[in-house]
C-alpha cells in the first residue's frame, strides 16, 4: 500500500522539491504526508538529500590523488630540513670538480690548451708540430700546447692560412664553424665567414672538407680548388685559388679576371665597398697586380685602367 | 586506572593506517574545514598539514578514543587557530560557539553535515552514469529539467524519470546515517 503510494507520488515529490509543483500536486503531497509518519520521515529525508546535494561541488573539486602527493612532498621537505643545503653543497662540489677537470682539458690558458686572438692586427705562429699558421684580423685559433698522439686538432674562428708540416701518421684537423677540415700535409686558407659558412682554398696538396653534422657531406679538394660548406652542405666552387690569402701575402694578382671578382677581392682585402654604376665596363676582364699598395693608389690605377671616375662616399667607392 | 585504560582505544599509527585514514576522511575533512574557512584550497592545505603531522608524531603518538576523533579535533583546532591568526573570526560570528569548551564530532552539527554530504557524494558517484550525470546537472550545476532535456537532446519526461530514480536509490542507500542526522535535526529544531 505504502509502496504504491510512494510510486504514485514520485514525480510529485520531485516537483515539490524543485519548487515547480502545481496546487493540485501540493494538495496530493499533503494528503500523502498526512497518511503516515513513515511518509513524513521519507519526505524529510528526501528534502535533506535534495538540499545537501547542492553542496557537493566541493567534493568534486578535491583531487585526492594530487593532494596525497602533496602530503608526501611536504613530509619529505620536513624530513630533509637540513637536506637541501647538503644537497646544494654536494652539487656545488661536484660541479666544481668536473669544472676543474674540464677547464684543464679544454679551456684556453688553463692547462693543455692555448689560444691566439687577433683584433685589428694580424698574427703568425708556429705550432708544436712545426705547422705554420697565419691568422687574419678579428680571428681566433685554439690549439693544444702539445698535440695528441693520433691527431693534431685546432679550432678556428675567422680566417687563417695553414702551412701544415707533413706527418702521415697524425692528420691535421681544423674545426671551423660547421666544417671539419682534415689534411696530412699541405697548405690552405680557411675562411670562416660571418654567416658561419666556411670557405676552404687549397694552395698545395690535398684536403678533405667535411660537415660536422652530416658526415656524408665530404669533399676532397686538390691544389687550386675552392670549396664552400654552408648549411651542412659542401660544394666545390668554380673559382680557383688565387687571392684568397692576399691578406697574408699582401699581394693581389688578377689575370683576365672579371671586374666583379676583382672588386670582390679588393673589398675583402681592403675592407671597403664598391658600387659600380657604369654598365659599359661591367663585363670587362682585367689583368692587374697590386703588391702591398695603399687603397688610394689602387683606386687611382683602376681609374686609369678603366677610364672611369671613382668617388669615395663614406666607405663606399662609386664607379661612374 | 584499569577502568580508564579500558576506555581508551589505542590506535596503531603507521604508514598503512595513515593511508587508510586518508582515503576515508580526507575529502570529508576538507569540506568540513571549508565550512569554517570558506576557502577550499586553504582548507586542503590545512588538512594536508594535519596528515603530515601524523607522520611526525608516528612513534610517540598514541591516539586515544579513535582515529576519526583525533583527525576531527586536529582539523578543527587548526581551523580555529587559522581563523584566530587572521583575526577575522568576528566575520565567522556564527562559529564562535565552537571556540569554547570541549567538542566531539558526535555533537558537531557542521561535521555531521559534512559527513552527510560526503556519504551523499559517494552514493551519487555510485549511481548509473546517465542517472548520475542528470542528477548532478540538476543539483550541482543548477540546470532545470527542461534545460537538461535540451542539452542532452532527450525528453523532459526522461529527465524526470532519471532524477526520480536517483532520489529513490539515494534515499534507500543513505538510510542508516541519515536517520541519525534527521534525529539531530529534529532535536535542534525543538530547541
Amino acid at each position: 500500500m505504502e509502496d504504491r503510494n510512494q510510486h504514485i507520488n514520485e514525480v510529485v515529490l520531485q516537483n515539490v522539491l524543485q519548487g515547480s509543483a502545481s496546487a493540485a500536486q501540493e494538495k496530493e503531497l499533503n494528503e500523502w504526508l498526512q497518511a503516515s509518519d513513515a511518509n513524513k520521515a521519507l519526505f524529510e529525508k528526501m528534502k535533506q538529500i535534495w538540499s545537501a546535494s547542492k553542496q557537493l561541488k566541493e567534493f568534486s573539486e578535491i583531487d585526492e590523488k594530487a593532494d596525497w602527493k602533496k602530503i608526501k612532498a611536504k613530509r619529505r621537505a620536513k624530513k630533509n630540513r637540513l637536506g637541501p643545503w647538503l644537497k646544494y653543497a654536494a652539487a656545488i662540489m661536484i660541479t666544481m670538480g668536473f669544472s676543474l677537470i674540464y677547464l684543464h682539458e679544454n679551456t684556453v690558458g688553463f692547462g693543455k690548451i692555448a689560444q691566439i686572438k687577433t683584433e685589428q692586427e694580424k698574427s703568425e705562429l708556429l705550432l708544436a708540430d712545426g705547422t705554420k699558421v697565419y691568422l687574419n684580423k678579428n680571428s681566433r685559433l685554439v690549439y693544444p700546447k702539445k698535440f695528441d698522439d693520433d691527431k693534431r686538432l685546432v679550432k678556428l674562428q675567422g680566417e687563417a692560412f695553414f702551412d701544415v708540416k707533413p706527418n702521415a701518421n697524425k692528420p691535421f684537423i681544423v674545426e671551423s664553424g660547421e666544417a671539419i677540415i682534415k689534411v696530412l700535409g699541405t697548405s690552405f686558407n680557411v675562411y670562416n665567414k660571418v654567416d658561419n659558412s666556411t670557405e676552404l682554398s687549397v694552395k698545395t696538396g690535398k684536403v678533405s672538407l667535411k660537415s660536422r653534422k652530416d658526415k656524408d657531406q665530404e669533399l676532397v679538394l686538390v691544389k687550386g680548388d675552392v670549396g664552400l660548406l654552408r648549411n651542412h652542405k659542401v660544394i666545390k666552387l668554380k673559382s680557383k685559388f688565387k687571392n684568397q690569402d692576399s691578406w697574408r701575402t699582401r699581394a693581389l694578382k688578377f689575370h683576365q679576371a672579371p671586374l666583379t671578382l676583382v672588386l670582390k677581392d679588393l673589398e675583402k682585402h681592403y675592407q671597403v665597398k664598391f658600387e659600380n654604376r657604369n654598365q659599359k665596363i661591367k663585363d670587362l676582364e682585367i689583368t692587374l697586380a697590386f703588391d702591398n699598395e695603399e687603397i688610394e693608389k689602387v683606386i687611382h690605377q683602376l681609374e686609369l685602367l678603366l677610364q672611369v671616375k671613382i668617388i669615395k662616399h663614406k666607405n663606399i667607392y662609386i664607379i661612374k | 586506572m584499569t577502568h580508564q585504560q579500558a576506555n581508551q582505544t589505542l590506535v596503531l599509527v603507521n604508514e598503512t593506517s595513515i593511508e587508510q585514514w586518508y582515503t576515508t576522511y580526507y575529502s570529508l575533512l576538507c569540506v568540513y574545514a571549508n565550512k569554517f574557512l570558506k576557502d577550499l584550497d586553504l582548507s586542503r592545505e590545512l588538512v594536508q598539514d594535519v596528515f603530515v603531522n601524523l607522520y611526525d608524531k608516528k612513534e610517540a603518538l598514541s591516539i586515544h578514543t579513535s582515529a576519526k576523533s583525533h583527525l576531527y579535533q586536529s582539523v578543527k583546532n587548526a581551523c580555529l587557530s587559522s581563523i584566530k591568526q587572521k583575526q577575522t573570526y568576528a566575520l565567522h560570528h556564527e562559529n564562535i560557539k565552537y571556540l569554547n569548551g570541549d567538542y566531539s564530532y558526535e555533537t558537531d552539527e557542521l561535521y555531521g553535515q559534512s559527513e552527510l554530504e560526503y556519504e551523499l557524494y559517494k552514493a551519487i558517484e555510485e549511481l548509473p552514469k546517465k542517472c548520475r550525470d542528470i542528477f548532478k546537472m540538476n543539483r550541482i550545476e543548477g540546470l532545470n529539467n527542461q534545460e537538461i532535456a535540451d542539452y542532452l537532446n532527450i525528453s523532459k519526461r526522461t529527465v524526470e524519470t532519471q532524477i526520480s530514480k536517483a532520489l529513490k536509490a539515494l534515499r534507500n542507500q543513505l538510510a542508516p546515517s541519515l536517520l541519525k542526522t534527521i534525529l539531530l535535526f529534529l532535536l535542534s529544531s525543538i530547541e
